[in-house]
This record gives structure tokens, sequence and C-alpha cells, in this order.
């Protein structure tokens, strides 16, 4: 069973220079264990196949990279994005519709010189609607 | 270009700050194997890795004139893509949490792999993968920065924003949660 102090100092011996006592005594403790040293090297082993692992990203990476960044500064042959078209449409026929609505409101302001629920809407009581109501409930009967 | 690979990192980053995307490029192959081992090591083979390792140099283009040159262009790179890869990670972690109990998820932080299952079919390069996968993001930070990087322990330090002291103690604790995983494997 190796010392678990012992086994600490292992492992810190591996990233930073430990100070003079600890650096003998884990060299005491790595001559005196034989079990210590198998850990020591199954760790360098670890570190090993760690640090010499390769790795890379595909072919073309640069390219791939040169080309979103020409995108970013040639906006025009970027393919437009469905949703930011959807919304900047959706804006303009807001927009005109709002426009619209008003227009509406200040013509029926001007002819009628008021604004109401009334004015808007039409009133259900006008002559015309009578008459057609008259004229309707006669054909049913 | 046969010029341009010639020329230092400082000069290339001028020429490009001028509009020379050749300038450019070639700062891009000079440190893309640097770049994919920190993502690769970070987030795994994956998809993410490279939109992580595209979007790192991406970043470092549109801030070239903030860069002064205080470090290392290689470090500052590193730094650049340690914290988009530490993002991409939260961002993974927050929408798993949706899936998972809360908890649940942790349990599959440090599990190790039985011997007989899938790892025994995998080469080194994905059973190093996989058990860096296994850590937790932070000691898996001062793991790739130290050990696949091969920075020292105060630049990883620095990179990473920590004290000496956090990053010499979570490398102790990843080196024992790698050899956990990794030892059965070995055998």
């Amino acid at each position: 069973m190796v010392e678990k102090e012992n086994y600490y100092l292992l492992l810190r011996s591996f990233d930073e220079d430990l100070d003079a006592d600890n650096a003998e005594k884990l060299r005491d403790a790595l001559n005196s264990s034989e079990e210590l040293r198998a850990e020591q090297e199954r760790i360098l082993a670890i570190r090993n196949m760690i640090s010499s692992r390769k790795v890379s990203f595909k072919p073309g990476f640069r390219d791939r990279v040169l080309n979103r960044i020409s995108e970013e500064h040639h906006p025009q042959f970027i393919k437009p994005d469905f949703n930011q078209t959807f919304v900047n449409v959706f804006k303009k026929v807001a927009l005109t519709g709002v426009a619209a609505i008003v227009i509406l409101l200040l013509s029926i302001y001007y002819s009628s010189s008021r604004l109401g629920v009334d004015t808007i809407v039409g009133d259900p009581y006008s002559d015309e609607s009578l008459v057609s109501y008259l004229l309707y409930e006669n054909i049913d009967e | 270009m046969k010029d341009l690979l010639g020329l230092g990192d400082l000069e290339l980053i001028e020429l490009s700050r001028k509009g020379d995307d050749q300038a450019f490029g070639v700062i891009i192959s000079r440190y893309e194997h640097q770049i994919a081992r920190t993502v690769i090591g970070m987030l795994g083979d994956t998809e993410e890795a490279e939109d992580v390792g595209q979007e790192t140099f991406i970043r470092f283009f549109r801030s070239l004139d903030k860069f002064r040159g205080d470090s290392a262009l290689g470090t500052y790179l590193t730094r650049i893509a340690i914290n988009l890869s530490l993002n991409e990670l939260n961002k993974k972690k927050k929408t798993l949490s949706l899936f998972y109990k809360r908890g649940e998820d942790k349990l599959t932080m440090f599990d190790v792999p039985e011997p007989g299952d899938e790892f025994d079919r995998s080469d080194k390069k994905e059973i190093v993968d996989k058990a860096l996968q296994q850590l937790d993001h932070g000691f898996r930070s001062v793991i790739v920065l130290r050990l696949l990087e091969g920075y020292s322990t105060k630049d990883t330090a620095d990179i990473l924003n920590l004290p000496l002291g956090t990053v010499l103690s979570r490398l102790s604790r990843a080196q024992e949660k790698l050899k956990e995983i990794l030892i059965p494997l070995m055998q």
C-alpha cells in the first residue's frame, strides 16, 4: 500500500518543483517502495499517452475560416437568412398597415368632424340599416 | 505566399490589418493544429469543435487592432479557444439539465468504463478522447493546456485566470481521475 502523503508528493512532482525537504522525502520513498515506483510509471504512461495524442481539423480548415471572414466583409454574398427576411418584411407590412389605419382615422375625422365608435364602425341604427332590416324581415315572412 | 511564410507573427498581423487575407491565412495555417488540440481536447472530435476552432480565428480577426503583442500569439489564440470551448460546454450543460433530473448528469462525469465495453474496440486516440470527455470542465481545461499544449503551470494559470495553487491541485486530481479511467483500459 502506497503511503498517501508520498503518493500526493509524487503527483505534485510532475508539475511543480518540490522544496528540498519534500524532494528528498519523495526520493527516499521511491527508493524504498516498489509500488510507488510502479505508480510513477503508470502516471508517466498516462501523461505520455495524452501528450502524444495527435489531432487536427478536417482538411481545408484555413479556407473555411477565410471564406467566413470574406462573407463578413462582403455581406452581399451572404445567403439571406429566412427568419431575418421574414422579420424585415413583417416590419414593412406592419408599418404600412399602421399608416393606412392612421389615414383612415384622419379621413373619418375630417368627414364627420368627430372620432367615436359610431363614426369608425358605423351607426347600427342608420336609416339604411333600418331599411335593410325591415326588407329582410318581410322576405322571411 | 512563399515570402509570407518566412515572416514573424507580428509582421503577418500588421499585413492582415492592412487587409492582406493571405497573411491571415498563414497565421491560420501556423496555429490551426495548436487550436485543434485545445478545442478537440475540450469538446471532443465533434462539429462543435470545428465551429469553435473557426470562431477562434474569426474573433481574433475582428480584434486584430486590439492585439498589442503582450503575450505570444499562440497563447492569445489559445485563451480565446479555451474560453469559447468553456462557453460551449456550459451551453451544452444547460441544455442537458433541461432533460436530466438534477444531479443525474453528474453521475456520468467520472463514470469509469467497464473493461469489455466499447472502449476495448477504440484505438488509443479515441480512448484518450473519451477519458478527457469524462473529466469535469475545470479539470479538463488544465489537462488540455498542461499536457496537450505543454504550457507551464504558470502559463496555464494565466490563460485560465486562476491562482497557481488551484491549477496545481486540479492537475493532481485530474491525473488521479484519468488514472482511474485509463489504467483498466491500458491493461
